[in-house]
C-alpha cells in the first residue's frame, strides 16, 4: 500500500505546504497548531487542499490539476478522530464494527483483546471515559476495510501500559494487516516506537524527514519537543528476573514475568547516565556497555543515541558533560540505568 | 344532549389531524434539512415564506387555499379535470388547511432537530466508508429522532385544534367535516352550554394527553436505539 501526496493549503494564517509518502507506516510530528491535523483531513478528503494531488495505491484521490476530488466515502482512508467521534446512539460494539465491511472475525477479536474492550462491548458512548472512548476510536479505524489508516493523537488520555498495547496493536495493523499509516503525534518517544519514519512539521513546513533517530535528534526539531521530555521503547523477551533486548539483558526487579513472555520496556531519556569507564559497587542495576552512534543537540541540551546490544537508546545530556567526559561518534561507553527507570508493559 | 355524535366527532377530528399531519412531514423533514444544513441565495425568503402561515390569520389562509382548490380555482379545477374529484367541503380539504397551519410549526422544530445533530458524526461516519443517503439513514435520521417526533407531535397538537383555515375550505359538516373544535364552536353558537362544556372537557383531555406525550419524548434517553449488530 503506497500513499503518495503532495499538500498545499492556506488555513488562517497557516501556509501549509508539505509532501507526505509512505509504503507502511510514517509519523507526522510536530507542535500543535503545526498543521498536522489539517494535513490528514486533506488525505481523508473532509478538507479540500488549495493545491496538490493525493494518489493512494496508484489511485488518484486528489489532484488540483485534473480536477479530481474523490468524495471522502469512497478513498479507502479510515481516520481515528484525536476527539474520538463515537456515535452517541450506538453501543460500543456497534461503533467498532460500523464501517460497511468492518472486520468482525478474527481482527475484531484482536482489537477487543489487545485494547481491552471486552467489558466496555455493551455500553454507551456516553459512559465512557475519555481514555476508553480513544480505545474505541482507534479500533473502529483499524476495523474499517480502509487501506489508509489516519491516527491523530490515538494515545492521548492512555495509561502508560495502555499505550504500548495501542501501539503495538498499531504495528500489526501495518505489518499483518497491509494498511498504510500515517501516525500524527507530538511525543517523540511514541514517533519512535511506532514508526520507521517521520516527517516533522512545524508552522505548516516539513522540518525533517527520514528515521525517527535522526529526525527527532536534530537541532530545529529537537527543539520543538524539549519540554516533552522523550521516552525510548523497545521490545524484549523476559528472561530470569529481567528482559533481554538486542544483545543485552536490562534487569527490571520484576520477580511477575513468565520466561519468554513478550514485553516492551520504557525508558525515558532523561534517566540514563552514561561513563566512560565501567563504574564499581554501583546501586542501579544496569551497567551495560554501549557505543556512541551520534550526537545531537542544541546550546541547551545534548541528545546522544547510544547503541546498547544492537537496540539505540536517546540518552539526553548537558553540553558540558557532553564536552567533559568526551561523549562523541564511536565512543565507548557504559550505560546506566536504575531498574525503577524501566517501565515494563506486556505485548503479548 | 342527545344530538351530538361524539364518537363521529372524533373520528373526522383523528382522521383530519392525522392526515394534516402527514401532508406537512413530507415536505417538512426535507426542507428542514434543506435550511439546517445548506446555505444558499434565497434561503432568507425561502424561510420567511414557509412561516408565512405562522403570521398570517388562519382564515387569510381557508380564503387562499378556497380560492386556489375551489371548482374554479387552478388546484381545484386540475383535480377536478384529471381525478373527477372535488376537494372543497370533505374532511381532506380540511386536512390540507390544518397541513399548511400546522406546517410551520412541525419545519421549526425538526430545523432545530437537524441542527442538533453533531456535523463531525456525520464526517466520521462518511470517513469509514458510508455515503450521504446512508450516513442520513444510519447517522443524521437516528440523531434528530426526538427532535422530529417532537415537531410531529407538535404539528399533530395543531392540527387537531384547528379551527378557521377548517371552516373555510371544508365548511361545518355534520358527520363528514365537523371536528371537536368546529362542533364546539356550533354548539356555543346554539347556546347549547351543556353540549358545549362536554367537547371541551374532551379537548382539554385530549391536549392533556398530547403534550404529556411530547413530554415523555423529550424525557427518553438518546441511547439505546436498534442497530446493535
Amino acid at each position: 500500500m503506497r500513499l503518495d501526496a503532495r499538500i498545499r493549503k492556506r488555513v488562517g494564517s497557516l501556509q501549509l505546504d508539505v509532501i507526505i509518502r509512505t509504503d507502511d507506516t510514517v509519523a507526522l510530528f510536530g507542535p500543535s497548531g503545526a498543521g498536522k491535523s489539517t494535513a490528514i483531513a486533506c488525505l481523508a478528503g473532509l478538507a479540500r487542499p488549495d493545491e496538490g494531488r493525493v494518489v493512494l495505491d496508484g489511485e488518484t484521490l486528489f489532484d488540483s490539476e485534473r480536477g479530481i476530488d474523490v468524495p471522502p466515502h469512497a478513498r479507502g482512508v479510515a481516520w481515528a478522530f484525536q476527539d474520538h467521534r463515537l456515535f452517541p446512539h450506538l453501543d460500543v460494539r456497534a461503533n467498532l464494527c460500523f464501517a460497511p465491511g468492518a472486520d468482525r472475525g478474527k481482527r475484531m477479536e484482536r482489537v477487543i483483546d489487545t485494547l481491552c474492550l471486552v467489558s466496555l462491548l455493551d455500553r454507551a458512548p456516553a459512559d465512557l471515559s475519555g481514555g476508553e472512548r480513544a480505545r474505541v476510536g482507534l479500533g473502529r479505524a483499524l476495523l474499517s476495510p480502509a487501506r489508509l489508516a489516519l491516527l491523530d493523537e490515538p494515545t492521548a488520555g492512555l495509561d502508560a501500559a495502555m499505550r504500548m498495547r495501542a501501539l503495538a496493536l498499531v504495528q500489526e495493523a501495518a505489518s499483518g494487516w497491509g494498511k498504510a499509516v500515517v501516525y500524527v503525534s507530538h511525543s517523540p518517544g511514541e514517533v519512535h516506537a511506532v514508526a520507521d519514519r517521520v516527517i516533522a512539521i512545524d508552522r505548516g513546513r516539513v522540518m525533517g524527514e527520514g528515521a525517527p533517530m535522526n529526525v527527532l535528534t536534530a537541532g530545529p526539531v529537537l527543539a520543538l519537543w524539549r519540554e516533552e521530555g522523550f521516552e525510548n521503547a523497545f521490545e524484549g523477551i523476559a528472561e530470569g528476573d529481567g528482559v533481554r533486548a538486542g544483545g543485552a539483558l536490562w534487569r527490571a526487579g520484576r520477580s511477575d514475568l513468565r520466561p519468554g513472555e513478550k514485553v516492551t520496556l520504557g525508558l525515558p531519556a532523561s534517566d540514563v547516565i552514561l561513563a566512560r569507564e565501567r563504574p564499581e559497587a554501583l546501586s542501579a542495576r544496569n551497567v551495560l556497555p554501549g557505543e556512541v552512534a551520534r550526537v545531537t543537540g542544541s546550546s541547551e541540551v545534548v541528545i546522544a543515541t547510544v547503541d546498547v546490544g544492537g537496540i539505540l537508546l536517546a540518552v539526553e545530556l548537558t553540553p558540558a558533560a557532553t564536552r567533559e567526559i568526551g561523549i562523541a561518534a564511536g565512543a565507548r561507553v557504559w550505560v546506566i540505568v536504575k531498574a525503577t527507570s524501566l517501565r515494563l508493559t506486556r505485548s503479548g | 344532549m342527545s344530538d351530538i355524535d361524539l364518537p363521529s366527532i372524533l373520528a373526522v377530528t383523528l382522521r383530519v389531524a392525522a392526515l394534516a399531519t402527514l401532508l406537512a412531514a413530507i415536505p417538512a423533514v426535507p426542507l428542514a434539512l434543506l435550511l439546517a444544513r445548506r446555505e444558499f441565495p434565497g434561503r432568507g425568503l425561502l424561510n420567511a415564506t414557509l412561516n408565512l402561515p405562522l403570521v398570517l390569520p388562519p382564515v387569510v389562509i381557508g380564503y387562499l387555499l378556497l380560492v386556489l382548490l375551489s371548482r374554479e380555482g387552478p388546484a381545484g379545477a386540475m383535480l377536478q379535470h384529471l381525478f373527477g374529484v372535488r376537494l372543497i367541503f370533505t374532511w381532506v380539504a380540511a386536512a390540507f388547511a390544518a397541513a399548511v397551519i400546522a406546517f410551520p410549526l412541525m419545519l421549526g422544530a425538526m430545523r432545530i432537530a437537524f441542527e442538533g445533530v453533531d456535523r463531525r458524526l456525520e464526517d466520521a461516519a462518511r470517513t469509514l466508508g458510508e455515503p450521504p443517503l446512508r450516513v442520513f439513514r444510519r447517522v443524521t435520521l437516528p440523531l434528530a429522532a426526538r427532535g422530529l417526533a417532537g415537531g410531529i407531535c407538535l404539528g399533530f397538537g395543531r392540527s387537531l385544534g384547528e379551527f378557521g383555515a377548517t371552516l373555510m375550505v371544508a365548511g361545518n359538516i355534520p358527520g363528514r367535516t365537523q371536528t371537536l373544535a368546529l362542533a364546539i364552536h356550533q354548539e356555543a353558537e346554539l347556546g347549547r352550554d351543556a353540549q358545549a362544556g362536554i367537547l371541551v372537557l374532551v379537548a382539554i383531555a385530549i391536549g392533556l394527553a398530547s403534550t404529556w406525550g411530547v413530554e415523555r419524548i423529550a424525557a427518553s434517553r438518546a441511547r439505546g436505539s436498534g442497530e446493535r449488530r
